[in-house]
């Protein structure tokens, strides 16, 4: 490159640092025109990407995920029902069988008559359901 | 993309050389001053070249630390000014020990450590291409691996 021979100072001096620069300077502006080079290509394959094959590649995957969300709401749906369902049942069972509890705590007394048993029927007839029933735990 | 903070906070040796060599460029032209190691041993051309060099590396460093765009981009501008502040630093290294011998023990050395630091962080910045090219093309696999 540029080598002057100023006075006073080493052949071998100048060299390594003429190769320093010109090492400098190439590998800087090489760099420079490898990154403006490399990012018009990398900016087009990622739009190129994202139009066609990305694109072409999420729409049946989302239309399958909106079937399967609907899909998972009405199955929660039918589960919630179902529960519902149950603690009814539940309810029902518990109350039946206090009922008969009940009965055969009268049936078996020790002095039980047939018509005590049958006032005791009768009111608990007369008894609306509601008021009898009181919440079941939650296993019978 | 990330405040001065988030920028700098895990390279802030790298962000004060780049901040000093601008301002010292400067100074050495407006002042007019020539470190006599510099006179002595680099040719006119190659000093004047020196002097810009330092302004050019700290400003292109901080435009590439500090680049709002595409990230590639950003660390592409820093590994330029990088790779050039090294050079510019082992050149005045070089032209110390040329003059001053071993007088220029300290400052050769830290000057020759803002070089080696500057190339270890132009490798770095290679790897780091690298790795968001592969990103890139990750799965989607249209162009050969490009080479940075």
């Amino acid at each position: 490159m540029i080598i002057g021979q100023t006075p006073g100072s080493p052949y071998w001096a100048q060299v390594l640092i003429s190769t320093l620069g010109l090492f400098g300077g190439a590998s800087g502006l090489g760099v420079l025109a490898t990154v403006a080079v490399q990012r018009r290509k990398l900016k087009a394959d990622t739009a190129g990407a994202l139009t066609d094959a990305a694109l072409a590649l999420v729409q049946p995957l989302r239309t399958r995920v909106a079937e399967l969300e609907n899909e998972a709401l009405a199955v929660r749906e039918e589960l919630a029902a179902s529960q519902r369902e149950l603690q009814e049942l539940r309810a029902t069972v518990w109350d039946l069988s206090r009922t008969l509890d009940r009965w055969r705590e009268a049936i078996l007394a020790p002095g039980a008559t047939m018509r005590r048993i049958q006032a005791l029927v009768a009111e608990e007839e007369r008894r609306p359901r509601s008021q009898r029933r009181r919440v079941p735990p939650d296993r019978p | 993309m990330g405040n001065i903070h988030e920028r700098t906070s895990q390279r802030v040796f790298e962000f004060a050389v780049l901040v000093t060599a601008p301002v010292c460029g400067v100074l050495l032209i407006v002042l007019r001053v020539r470190p006599q190691s510099v006179e002595v041993v680099m040719p006119d051309a190659i000093r004047v070249c020196w002097e810009f060099g330092l302004i050019v590396v700290g400003v292109a460093g901080l435009l590439g630390m500090f680049w709002p765009g595409q990230l590639g981009t950003g660390l592409g501008i820093e590994l330029a000014a990088v790779l050039m502040l090294g050079a510019i630093a082992a050149m005045y290294v070089v032209s110390l020990l040329v003059v001053a011998g071993q007088q220029a023990v300290v400052a050769a050395s830290f000057v020759g450590a803002v070089a080696i630091g500057s190339w270890l962080r132009s490798a770095e910045i290679v790897r780091s291409l690298r790795w968001i090219i592969r990103m890139h093309h990750a799965g989607l696999d249209l162009c050969p691996k490009a080479k940075t």
